[in-house]
């Protein structure tokens, strides 16, 4: 009775025990391939190393994870891929290097700063990682751990960035991250910004407080919040120490000690008048310094000051340049560039305690190393940890990714490269703080991109000259505001036309040599959002960063030109269907959203022209929600599809072209993907860290998932033809098989990724690729492929993985490769096998004691030029070669055979005499054919011993691993190594015809067995030819 | 409506979590999974023949393994063989390589040979650090190609460390990643366990995946094993030239 009711209730609530859901883990063998790129690196905040061995450091980034070497940068791994990539702070247990803790959230301030979430430790150097606390305080500036005792352990938390909050201040743990008090606490706007402990005296502690706020169109650093703090009975207490700090109200300070004369410190405060300041007397008066432009440039987002570890006077000011003072703070110099130029803007600085000539400097475009206290820098090259705002394509072959980069420029490079995509394979087209990029793919020549403050450039890569293309108003129009990451978007249907936006939407057919305004204001023009030239706070800031009322997302159908949407940061969504002669804002339409929510990416459907996914992001005012809509009415209605499966506010949704209910959105926090038309989302993780994935495209010829990553560059995840074939049903199957696109029969161009003095980003495979999928994971039995030809005979076999969900296993094409005749060394040939030949293949998939096959076919690639003559005698040479290989191995055999045989009866019969002498003329006869047919002499010096084996080698090498017709020359060898073959085989059919019957006659005289010479057949089953 | 009330709580305090698993749990579950630490201690000696697999490349393998650690691997290729032996007795590991030309035998460096040194040839980690007085702790769970398993981690005294990957349903020790630390540097490992069979009284895998990057570098496939056979320690020792 109970079982029926179990039933009956289960069939009420639509439960079903049975139904198997498609989770991350299951996508996991369709790793994302990262293809850097590490050229230019990325923005580096936080830098730590184990003091008593410097080979070992730790990098924390804006948005690329923590990366950890263990042999002083030869090798950088990332260690922290499960968790939120930006880092805040970092800091090493000197005590216990193996514990480290990440504070996650970077802190400099910029308009584009990522958020955290919360403070991690690692007690095993990286392998693992547990969150320990502060989860909800969005950014972390320092980590400073008790030298007396290293479970006591302060941290500054400045607390977010958009909003008010309580989680803020200066957080303190006495056992080990396991539990934190707030122990400095000012109000709700107002953070901690950095922390130091005395190396001296663990009771006195110093502390800066900071009040600051970031809004979409300003920022303002400074406050009655502010203030610099001491305590000495380790936080307990507090008290202000500013004694001879100048101007009212104070902004960011930051902070350093000399670890020698802990009496001696130093801060840069932000006032009206920013300035350095020593003091001598741990605080309680301090007396200004310099006031250079290097010490007092943008104290909101350059808030670091160090002392070298020996010398009190002697100071380091990592900020827009190095600054170092030798006076204690009187006088800068700027550090040269003697080993070639630095990268500005500097946040992270670690300086060798044992060692202080050795410096590693983390700047926004990578991690450089000093050996001369600061005079000279090299660049590690292999941190492929750029910030990318958005990537293109074209449609070559290899096709190349554009995008440009924060502070880092624009550039491109191809998705594949022979030895992998390298530091090399970067090309550099355009400066300053690049955004989109777009290839004209009307003209292969032209790449279209631009540098902050809507410097839209046209660059000719035949001429590399750039020309700048950007819309000025008319006589009357108001100054144009773009937007600092405006967007430079390309019509989906004819490549001459290209958009860009300023708050009018600019159209231009002739590559930008005039541009058509297609469109009034479309921003809402709110003049409280436009007075940038004040933003900033105490100190002003007006970069451009603050651009506000722009045009941020421009689309146009792809399936009618004369419709086009667009959205504003400041939250009109706006739609034109009629080419721009009217526009109706449709933001009003979309329920559960709040008012002027900024609009970050528009993708119209290539399915339907009414239909239209939207993002839209409010994490500039407090909200860190995702918002991702669709309408499928033109605008009139929108649906919600976020669900609390995505984490992180939205940057971008892409609707797939080929599987309508198959849904990309990235987030500040990573890819997520829906297979229900956004029912149900899954974070995408396999080698896709958390990282934001700001930009995602879909290829179209090779389906490849293209990601921009603002902190892990560009990942490519290749082939969605797999992905998009998991349906329900798919999912409940035990096995089957998955299509894939199509792969050509090829010997490879571009091989695996080889990282030389830089970073390489793989390749994908050449190889045939088989997908599959496994209901379970398969724990008994062995999983296999095995592959055959028409005529069924197998012809090639490769191990299988045996994971749960989606599998790809690859082939690569080739039959066994030929018995070689055994010597004293490897034959080359033995491991190589020829291509197999065009046609029809079956491939079994084998688990267990169950199987299923399917039909594959090999071609070459029709893009290929080499005539089908050629191939085929190619393919006709190749076998001659094998057979010759095979028919000297069996030669071989036979020989070795009959010698071990006639060995082994005159061994066991060393009394007759007779047998002796017969068996001594025999092994002589054998030996001296053997030792013409294949390499003898033992030794590991090289012998450079050339005999039949390895001369047909030579020529089989050639021949085999070419996609074209043999030379004259290696036609005419083989027909004279064969010959050669033939009279081998004679003389060695002579030995086992004449010798060995005389051999064979002294045997039966003494009443033994006689030797019978193998044949072919027992060749084969000694070879195990299958 | 009352009838079907027991039912909703049957059911809530089925959904509720798990209470949370020690690692003296999960050691005690892999013990009894692959056949109890009795069955294990009872073998003297294993032989085990089969495939080795690079890529496509496969080729012949036999091996004979003896308390309290000896070891013989054999490996035969184009007909040249290699020979890769550690004499448990004289704490010496040595190699035979034919392949550039010369048969030789040579001692292993300290690099290769500070694997045998533990003397694990029959046993893994899990059912004898205790004994062997090495520290362990459960980390917590982690996902292994679409399944959830335990991560146990086992500190041995001279700092290496070790991770080994226990199936939460089947108990089985799906892998293992170890971390051995030298001079110079630290060297990574991870080994795959599957196609697991019982054989006299114990559970072994019979494919065993040497792994880089979540992706198999190099696989051994046992075709055959065979139990306390009669075994000559001169297979081991190091061979004197006479």
């Amino acid at each position: 009775m109970k079982q029926l009711f179990i039933l009956f209730f289960c069939a009420l609530s639509g439960f079903s025990f049975s139904q198997t859901k498609l989770t991350s883990a299951m996508l996991g063998a369709y790793t994302g391939r990262q293809i850097g790129s590490a050229e230019m690196s990325g923005r580096i905040t936080a830098i730590d190393a184990v003091d008593n061995n410097s080979r070992i450091f730790y990098v924390g980034t804006a948005g690329g994870g923590v990366w950890k070497t263990t042999n002083a940068g030869s090798v950088f791994k990332p260690v922290f891929d499960k968790y939120c990539q930006s880092v805040g702070a970092l800091v090493v247990d000197q005590k216990n290097p193996e514990v480290v803790w990440v504070g996650t959230g970077e802190s400099n301030m910029r308009n584009s700063v990522s958020i955290g979430t919360g403070l991690y430790k690692t007690v095993d150097g990286g392998r693992n990682w547990r969150k320990v606390g502060l989860d909800s305080t969005e950014h972390i500036s320092k980590i400073a751990i008790d030298p007396s005792n290293p479970d006591v352990v302060y941290v500054a938390a400045p607390g977010p960035l958009w909003s008010n909050s309580k989680h803020r201040g200066l957080y303190k743990t006495t056992d080990g991250g396991n539990s934190w008090s707030k122990i400095l606490f000012v109000d709700a706007k107002t953070g901690c910004a950095d922390v130091i402990v005395d190396p001296k005296n663990s009771n006195i502690i110093y502390a800066s407080t900071w009040e600051f706020r970031r809004t979409p169109w300003s920022f303002s650093s400074g406050g009655k919040g502010s203030g610099l703090f001491k305590s000495v009975d380790a936080g307990k207490t507090w008290k202000k120490i500013q004694n001879g700090f100048d101007g009212q109200e104070l902004g960011r300070i930051c902070l350093a000690i000399s670890p020698v004369e802990t009496n001696k410190l130093y801060a840069i405060a932000e006032s009206k008048n920013t300035a350095l300041y020593a003091t001598k007397d741990g605080g309680e008066s301090w007396v200004k310094k310099s006031t250079g432009m290097n010490v007092t440039w943008r104290p909101f987002y350059f808030s670091l000051i160090m002392v070298d570890p020996v010398d009190p006077n002697r100071i380091y000011r990592p900020a827009l340049n190095l600054s170092i003072s030798t006076d204690g703070g009187e006088s800068f110099k700027e550090a040269s560039f003697e080993g070639g130029w630095v990268h500005s803007d500097h946040h992270a600085l670690w300086i060798n305690p044992n060692n202080n000539n050795h410096l590693i400097l983390g700047t926004d475009g990578g991690v450089y190393f000093s050996l001369d206290k600061g005079n000279s820098w090299t660049m590690y090259k292999n941190l492929p940890v750029s910030q990318f705002y958005h990537v293109s394509y074209d449609l070559q072959t290899p096709y190349n990714v554009y995008g440009g980069l924060q502070d880092n420029g624009s550039w491109f490079a191809p998705s594949q490269s022979p030895g992998g995509i390298q530091n090399k394979d970067w090309t550099n087209c355009g400066g300053g703080d690049g955004f989109w990029v777009q290839p004209d793919l009307s003209d292969p020549d032209i790449i279209y991109s631009e540098w902050q403050g809507g410097n839209i450039q046209r660059y000719n890569k035949k001429t590399n000259q750039s020309k700048g293309i950007k819309p000025y108003p008319l006589p009357g129009e108001p100054k144009l505001r773009f937007n600092w990451n405006a967007p430079i978007v390309t019509s989906p249907t004819n490549p001459k036309i290209i958009y860009f936006g300023a708050q009018y939407l600019y159209r231009s057919g002739n590559k930008g040599d005039s541009w058509e305004k297609t469109s009034p204001d479309l921003t809402t023009n709110n003049p409280l959002k436009q007075q940038q030239e004040k933003s900033g706070g105490l100190s002003v800031d007006n970069s451009g960063a603050e651009n506000h009322c722009t045009i941020f997302a421009i689309c146009e159908s792809p399936l009618d030109a004369n419709m086009i949407w667009v959205g504003t940061d400041d939250g009109n969504l706006q739609l034109t269907k009629d080419g721009g002669k009217s526009w109706s804002n449709l933001s009003r339409n979309v329920k559960g959203l709040p008012l002027n929510t900024w609009v970050s990416s528009i993708d119209a459907s290539p399915f339907d022209k009414n239909t239209a996914f939207v993002t839209f992001d409010n994490h500039a005012m407090g909200d860190m929600k995702p918002y991702v809509y669709v309408t499928r009415d033109a605008g009139k209605s929108w649906q919600a599809l976020a669900t609390k499966d995505i984490q992180g506010y939205a940057h971008k949704v892409k609707q797939d072209p080929v599987n309508a209910d198959l849904l990309f959105v990235g987030t500040e926090l990573g890819l997520y993907m829906s297979m229900d038309a956004g029912k149900s989302w899954i974070r995408y993780s396999a080698n896709v860290p958390p990282v934001a994935v700001r930009d995602i495209q879909i290829h179209p010829v090779t389906h490849d998932l293209i990601l921009g990553t603002h902190g892990r560059g560009i990942i490519i995840i290749d082939d969605l033809t797999p992905v998009r074939s998991m349906s329900k049903e798919v999912l409940e199957k035990e096995m089957s098989f998955l299509p894939s696109r199509p792969s050509f029969l090829t010997t490879g161009m571009y091989g695996s990724a080889f990282p030389n003095g830089g970073y390489a980003g793989p390749n994908s495979t050449e190889e045939y690729v088989i997908n599959y999928y496994l209901k379970n994971r398969i724990l008994k039995g062995e999983v296999r492929l095995d592959f055959y030809d028409d005529k069924g005979n197998k012809v090639g076999s490769t191990p299988g993985t045996k994971r749960k969900g989606l599998n790809q296993v690859t082939w690569d094409m080739r039959r066994k490769p030929p018995r070689v005749a055994e010597g004293v060394k490897l034959d080359f040939s033995g491991f190589f096998g020829p291509l197999c030949n065009e046609g029809t293949y079956t491939c079994k998939l084998i688990v267990g004691d169950k199987e299923i096959e399917q039909k594959i076919e090999l071609k070459f690639n029709p893009r290929d030029i080499t005539p089908r003559s050629e191939r085929e005698l190619q393919a006709k040479t190749v076998e001659e070669l094998f057979s010759m290989q095979e028919d000297l191995a069996f030669l071989a055999f036979r020989l070795k055979s009959v010698k071990e045989q006639a060995a082994s009866v005159s061994g066991s019969n060393k009394e007759n005499k007779a047998l002796q002498g017969q068996y001594r003329i025999l092994e002589k006869k054998i030996n001296d054919l053997y030792t013409t047919l294949v390499a003898s002499i033992e030794g590991t010096n090289i012998t450079g011993e050339e005999k039949l084996r390895e001369r047909i080698s030579e020529v089989y090498g050639d021949v085999v691993g070419f996609e074209g017709k043999p030379t004259q020359s290696q036609i005419d060898m083989i027909s004279t190594l064969k010959k050669e073959l033939q009279d081998a085989e004679k003389k060695g059919n002579d030995i086992m015809e004449k010798d060995l019957a005389v051999f064979n006659k002294t045997l039966s005289g003494s009443k033994l067995e006689n030797i019978p010479v193998p044949d072919r057949a027992a060749f084969d089953k000694k070879t195990k030819k299958n | 409506m009352k009838r079907l009330l027991p039912l909703v709580l049957v059911l809530f305090f089925l959904s509720g979590t798990a209470p949370a698993i020690t690692l003296d749990e999960i050691i005690s579950n892999h013990l009894k999974a692959i056949g109890g630490k009795d069955s294990w201690k009872k073998i003297q000696s294993m032989k085990t023949s089969g495939k080795n697999l690079f890529g496509s490349f496969e080729f012949p393998f036999s091996q004979v393994v003896k308390r309290p650690g000896y070891s013989r691997l054999e490996v035969t290729i184009q007909g040249l063989t290699m020979v890769q032996a550690y004499d448990a007795k004289s704490q010496v590991g040595w190699m035979i390589n034919p392949f550039q030309g010369s048969k030789e035998p040579r001692k292993m460096n300290e690099e290769q040979v500070k694997g045998f040194k533990d003397g694990l040839v029959i046993e893994n980690e899990l059912a004898v650090y205790k004994e062997k007085g090495w520290k362990a702790e459960y980390i917590g769970t982690d996902d292994l190609e679409g399944v959830e398993v335990y991560q146990i981690m086992i500190m041995k005294p001279d700092g290496d460390i070790s991770y080994h990957f226990i199936d939460s349903e089947t108990w089985l020790l799906l892998k293992t990643t170890s971390m051995v630390k030298f001079e110079d540097k630290e060297v990574e490992s991870e080994t795959q366990y599957s196609d697991f069979r019982t054989v006299n009284g114990i559970v072994m895998p019979f494919i065993i995946e040497s792994m880089s990057g979540g992706k198999m570098v190099s696989q051994v496939k046992i075709d055959n094993v065979e139990f306390d056979i009669p075994l000559e320690e001169e297979k081991f020792v190091f061979p004197e030239k006479k």
